[in-house]
């Protein structure tokens, strides 16, 4: 398990403090220093997220420090829950500058959206100008009728008066009504007396100030247009606006109290019962980001997880997309719920700039970098050192420049050695083609079996790399039995970071059950020798993924899938009951974004999608801080051996044992045949069409091949492809 | 004056008549009832030429009576009112037990 301690620190230390923190917990200061908002990340991932610093300066140590991790397995799914820094308890002050208008991205982007609103406002109304205008002339008409006829009823005084003289009307009491209309008309003599006197006024002021020339002009139509207004505001029928309804729907302004409290009951969660219990911390619901923040108290006894795992339901409470809603546990206690509400789905918002697309940045295997956005639009980073990648998705979820996104953190820096196999055929990645020790491409046999030799060449360099490490560590020179910047670093340590990409992956493990044997081995041992292997698969079930990898990775990263069965074969398994879902994207629309599983909490991550020039600017970029040169050395053909004739040499006169050929052959070509088992080497002769059958030699019937067969089984392949004679396997 | 203009003259005068009548109507209902002279009672003289007062049948006494458009539109008032009124049979009086 890892501990990890999120510190508060204030704006200037950030960057300080990230420079001399630990090796597994960095602070990275979001939108470089110049903002309070901020990602903590502890070994890549990011663990919490501290959008408002509540102090203006607090610097502690920096040292975020976490306990290794046990070296091979990784963790179980981590829990989502961050513990509160110590230094943001209770009776804090509330921040001078409220966070949003501090960080000029979310100054941007409430900017932008005030301006988008108005301008969408402007247009909508412009454009029905004449609609309104008619609506108020006629308005405005009936709000004249009224307000005489109301006049008139106060001069006369039929207030109470009317009703029983209609119904003495009505009953043809002609006394009634007489007696009824004498009152009323005494009544009203000092009305009438005091209107008319009123309208005289009136209209000998108008009259003055029309003959002085002070009611004229723009002052005329302005007043005249004004007294237009009021009748029309006195004539509309209540229920019927003059302005057309904007409200779409889909439109969300503001996020209200309200709307919380209304959502979180209307969950249904044991314990939300009435919206007065969910209470509001300070400073209540605020712009954060490109969307609001309510930061709320649940009552108590009730955890944020439990919310979380309603997402869909708090989406629909509150008439939004799912992707639009991103609830996530509060930094106080564990029944404290964040819940940030984009102003827009985050599948339409645009993607900041890629900080490694600047001008001369390059990066380091052992430091995190940025690769993806989260939903707010913070970078989202990793480190390559001690991690690997699977993503798995659907075609069109934008799997391949998810790893793209991975592979240019590796590409920036000068030391790591790329290794790219691509088992869709098309040429993904065929621009680094150029930056890379070896780079295949295709979906024939002769790729795939470069792709079993890339399997086998892990193997053995973790064998190699685990010796090396043994050494560096009786010199002390690898205290933790890790890679260390250091030793990578030192020429001929034969350490140097290594990143391997398979793409499209399950190609590889249906074709060889031993390349999927191989690289699992290979993840579970190179995690600290510095070698990253990233994975990238459509069809996750057992065949084509064997669980052993996915148990094994680091870092899931599920992006678009279709259903849960996909989902939970990357996350693993009940993944999807928690939330974690890759089913929410839709391929395509939502390609690129993803639920990355691997550090404390899960985030939703859309990976980094340069456009061609800034991305190709970037491979202009690593090869020159390669300096036009390929790190690394391509893998031995081992495949161009060819088994069958390797299988004469070792054969006795009427052919050999499995078990004593596997012997043979490993300590003849180690290279070609690490580890060869009877099992594995049966496996692979049967593959390429040698019975295995009983066989007598030296007296012992054991398993084995005939001579026999495989002189047969050479003389007719060689009369088949008389010029490839080194095709392998066929 | 063309034929036309005669008409249509015509019918805005009544129109402004019809209005202006409709007024009156709903402001006084009631008029001085022109049989009695709004008295109330009529002379009679019988046969042996002795004269005899008795109530003015037109108003019943009243000396008044209500014009004949506010009458229409009280006639007019209670057609609709019958037309569009449901009356619901009267309802059993017995009291509904249910089944259980
Ligand atoms: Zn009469």
């Amino acid at each position: 398990m890892t501990e990890y301690q999120s510190n508060t620190i204030g704006l200037d230390h950030a960057n300080d403090i990230a420079d001399d923190t630990g090796e597994f917990g960095e602070v990275i200061p979001f939108d470089r220093g110049t903002d309070a908002e901020r990602v903590d990340m502890v070994d890549g991932t990011v663990v919490a997220v501290v959008d408002d610093l509540d102090r203006t300066v607090v610097a502690t140590d920096g040292n975020a420090d976490g306990d290794e991790e046990a070296s091979g397995e990784p963790d179980d799914l981590p829990s989502s829950m961050t513990w509160a820094a110590p230094d943001r308890a209770s009776g804090e002050r509330a921040p001078v500058i409220p966070p949003w208008l501090r960080s000029g991205q979310a100054r941007k982007a409430a900017a932008r959206q005030a301006v988008s609103t108005a301008r969408y406002y402007t247009a909508f109304h412009a454009v029905r100008t004449p609609l309104y205008a008619t609506k108020t002339l006629g308005y405005s008409l009936v709000g004249v009728g009224r307000v005489t006829g109301k006049v008139t009823r106060w001069a006369r005084a039929e207030e109470g008066n009317y009703e029983l003289r209609q119904q003495a009307a009505a009953s043809n009491d002609a006394y009634t009504w007489q007696a009824l209309n004498k009152v009323r008309a005494r009544e009203a003599r000092g009305r009438l007396w005091a209107l008319s006197l009123a309208v005289c006024t009136l209209l000998i002021l108008a009259t003055i100030l029309l003959t002085t020339g002070l009611l004229a002009g723009p002052v005329l139509g302005v007043s005249l247009v004004g007294l237009m207004l009021l009748f029309a505001h006195l004539g509309r029928p209540a229920d019927k606006p003059i302005l057309g309804r904007v409200a779409t729907g889909r439109k969300f302004t503001k996020l209200t109290g309200d709307l919380v409290r209304n959502a979180l009951v209307a969950l249904a969660v044991r314990g939300i019962t009435a919206p007065e219990q969910v209470e509001f911390c300070h400073p209540g619901i605020h712009r954060d980001g490109p969307g609001w923040l309510a930061r709320v108290n649940l009552p108590e006894g009730v955890t944020a997880v439990k919310v979380l795992e309603k997402r869909d339901a708090l989406a629909a409470a509150l008439r939004l997309p799912v992707d639009q809603v991103w609830p996530a546990a509060g930094p106080d206690h564990p029944g404290q719920l964040d819940l940030w509400v984009g102003y827009h789905p985050a599948s339409k918002t645009g993607q900041p700039l890629w900080s490694l697309a600047g001008d001369a940045v390059s990066t380091s295997f052992f430091e995190s970098a940025e690769f993806g956005t989260d939903e707010r639009g913070r970078p989202v980073e990793t480190t390559m050192f001690q991690r690997s990648y699977l993503l798995g998705g659907q075609p069109g979820s934008g799997k391949s420049y998810a790893a793209r996104a991975l592979v240019g953190i590796a590409m920036l820096d000068p030391t790591c050695e790329l290794k790219i196999c691509e088992f869709k055929g098309t040429g993904d990645f065929l621009d680094l083609e150029d930056l890379c020790s070896t780079y295949v491409c295709g979906v024939d046999d002769e790729a795939l079996d470069q792709g079993v030799a890339l399997g086998r060449w892990l193997v053995t360099e973790a064998e190699k790399r685990g010796r090396r490490i043994l050494a560096a560590r009786k010199r002390g020179e690898a205290p933790q039995g890790k890679v260390t910047p250091e030793l990578a670093a030192k020429p001929g340590s034969g350490l140097h970071p290594v990143c391997v990409l398979i793409d499209e992956a399950h190609e590889l493990f249906l074709y060889s059950a031993d390349a999927a044997g191989n690289i699992e081995r290979a993840i579970k041992r190179l995690r600290a020798l510095g070698v990253s292997v990233i994975l990238a698969t459509q069809i996750p079930d057992k065949s084509s993924l064997p669980p052993g990898i996915t148990r094994c990775v680091t870092n899931r990263w599920c992006l678009s899938v279709a259903g849960q069965v996909e989902n939970d074969m990357i996350l693993g398994t009940g993944a999807y009951k928690r939330g974690l879902t890759g089913t929410v994207y839709r391929p395509v629309f939502d390609a690129g974004w993803g639920c990355m599983t691997g550090g404390a909490a899960p985030v939703a991550v859309r990976s980094q999608f340069p456009d061609e020039e800034t991305w190709a600017g970037m491979v202009a970029r690593s090869a020159s801080l390669r300096g036009g040169k390929v790190v690394g050395a391509p893998i031995e053909t081992a495949p161009a051996r060819d088994l069958l004739a390797d299988l004469t040499e070792v054969a006795a006169s009427n052919g050999q044992h499995w078990d004593t050929a596997a012997e043979a052959l490993a300590e003849t070509w180690p290279e070609a045949y690490p580890h060869l088992t009877a099992a594995a080497l049966s496996d692979m002769a049967r593959t390429a069409g040698l019975a295995s059958v009983n066989v007598k030699i030296t007296g012992e019937v054991r398993r084995g091949y005939r001579r026999t067969d495989l002189v047969k089984l050479r003389t007719t392949r060689d009369e088949a492809t008389p010029v490839e004679t080194e095709g392998g396997e066929d | 004056m063309t034929p036309l203009t005669l008409a249509t003259a015509t019918v805005l005068v009544a129109l402004a008549a019809a209005g202006i009548y409709a007024a009156i109507c709903s402001t006084l209902p009631f008029t001085r009832c022109r049989r009695c002279e709004g008295t109330g009672y009529r002379t009679r003289t019988n046969a042996f030429g002795r004269t005899k007062l008795r109530p003015c049948r037109r108003c019943s006494g009243a000396g008044t009576h209500l014009r004949a458009g506010r009458r229409l539109y009280y006639l007019a008032r209670d057609i609709h009112a019958e037309a569009t009124t449901t009356v619901l049979p009267a309802r059993d009086s017995k009291p509904h037990k249910p089944g259980w």
